[in-house]
């Protein structure tokens, strides 16, 4: 069984993260939610008998809010030419996974911790139930982490939210959510 | 180092393109969408005024002035004509979007939109048999319509910038 578990190897196929927060404009008396997505995630998770690591990079400059100008302005503030990825490194024990990924179930929930790094700051965040479904040659993995900007070294930010004539200012609450649903797909492992 | 990462496939893949620089609509047709919105909004409301005095003066007896009048037809079918294009130029431009852009809140603007400019057409077809034919109930019926229209336009914009 742990030759079976040896060096397997998973990509992501699919699947987007996102990030909330609440934005708020006219001085502070409009609230309302923003939600950004990105499709456009890649990474790997290599399983062995000893560790499960992965890392995922998620472009900054691939959000999407449904506000360009928005997305831009954010992107422009996680300085993405200098930083174009959003990294996150995974660590999980293999011996949560072993009755999924042995078939033994279909589903599981799962601790696991990860270093997220946003700019130059890294920060460690320990998630207790990440999700993992299996889905035909397909792993689902499903994971929140809450948040806050400043905990991520960043000022909450100051964005063209309505973006008329330059933009009417808003700026961001200092809270985030940060939420991945990925699909993986076993590829084979290099020589 | 790197071709060892590039081996285990841990080595990020060249930085893609920047969402916005992808954008669809073309960003020149979608700031000029953008621009005759708040024209069309800024026009509906003046025209709410103007329409308020021309009716007033109307209940008053003594009818409005010529100016007036010119001033409300004239800011009448500039917004019946701003109302159809935009919402013929915000359609294509919701059209040319990639699917994976459009939000619910694009398809609510645009119906709203519709919506919108077609009770301008009434308000107007409503304030052209007002004018011929001297049923006074059908200038209440025109006003609601442009009340209506007006307030319709403030939601689509409210939507689209929330």
């Amino acid at each position: 069984m742990l030759l079976l578990l040896m060096a397997q190897v998973y990509q992501v196929a699919g699947g987007e993260a996102a990030y909330w927060t609440v934005v708020r404009s006219a001085a502070g008396l409009i609230p309302h939610e923003i939600r950004a997505v990105n499709r456009d995630v890649s990474g790997v998770v290599r399983v062995t008998d000893t560790a499960v690591v992965g890392t995922l990079h998620v472009p900054v400059a691939r959000f999407s809010s449904g506000n360009l100008q928005r997305d831009q302005d954010v992107a422009e503030i996680l300085e993405y030419r200098a930083h174009p990825y959003v990294v996150v490194t995974l660590r999980a024990d293999p011996e949560t996974l072993k009755p999924l990924l042995t078939g033994m179930e279909d589903s599981l929930s799962f601790p696991i911790r990860i270093a997220l790094t946003v700019r130059d700051c890294t920060r460690m965040f320990e998630i207790p139930a990440a999700v993992l479904v299996r889905r035909g040659d397909t792993l689902e993995g499903r994971a929140t982490v809450a948040t806050r900007f400043t905990q991520l070294g960043l000022s909450p930010p100051r964005v063209k939210g309505l973006g008329f004539l330059g933009g009417l200012v808003s700026r961001a609450d200092d809270t985030l959510h940060l939420t991945g649903t990925l699909r993986f797909v076993e590829k084979e492992e290099q020589p | 180092m790197m071709a060892l990462l590039l081996l285990q496939g841990l080595a990020p893949p060249p930085p893609p393109t920047p969402i916005w620089e992808e954008a669809r609509p073309h960003p020149a047709t979608y700031r000029l969408h953008r621009i005759l919105g708040y024209g069309l909004l800024a026009g509906s409301l003046v025209q709410v005024g103007l329409g308020w005095a021309t009716l007033s003066a109307y209940e008053g007896g003594q009818g409005p002035s010529g100016t007036l009048r010119t001033a409300h037809r004239t800011l009448g079918y500039t917004v019946v004509g701003l109302a159809s294009a935009n919402t013929l130029l915000g359609s294509w431009n919701l059209l040319s979007m990639k699917p994976e852009q459009r939000r619910r809140k694009h398809y609510l603007h645009a119906l709203l939109s519709w919506t919108a400019t077609a009770l301008y057409v009434t308000a107007g077809v409503l304030a052209f048999q007002a004018r011929t034919l001297p049923e006074f109930d059908r200038y209440y019926a025109h006003r609601n319509a442009a009340l209506v229209a007006t307030g319709a336009t403030l939601l689509t914009v409210a939507v689209i910038v929330w």
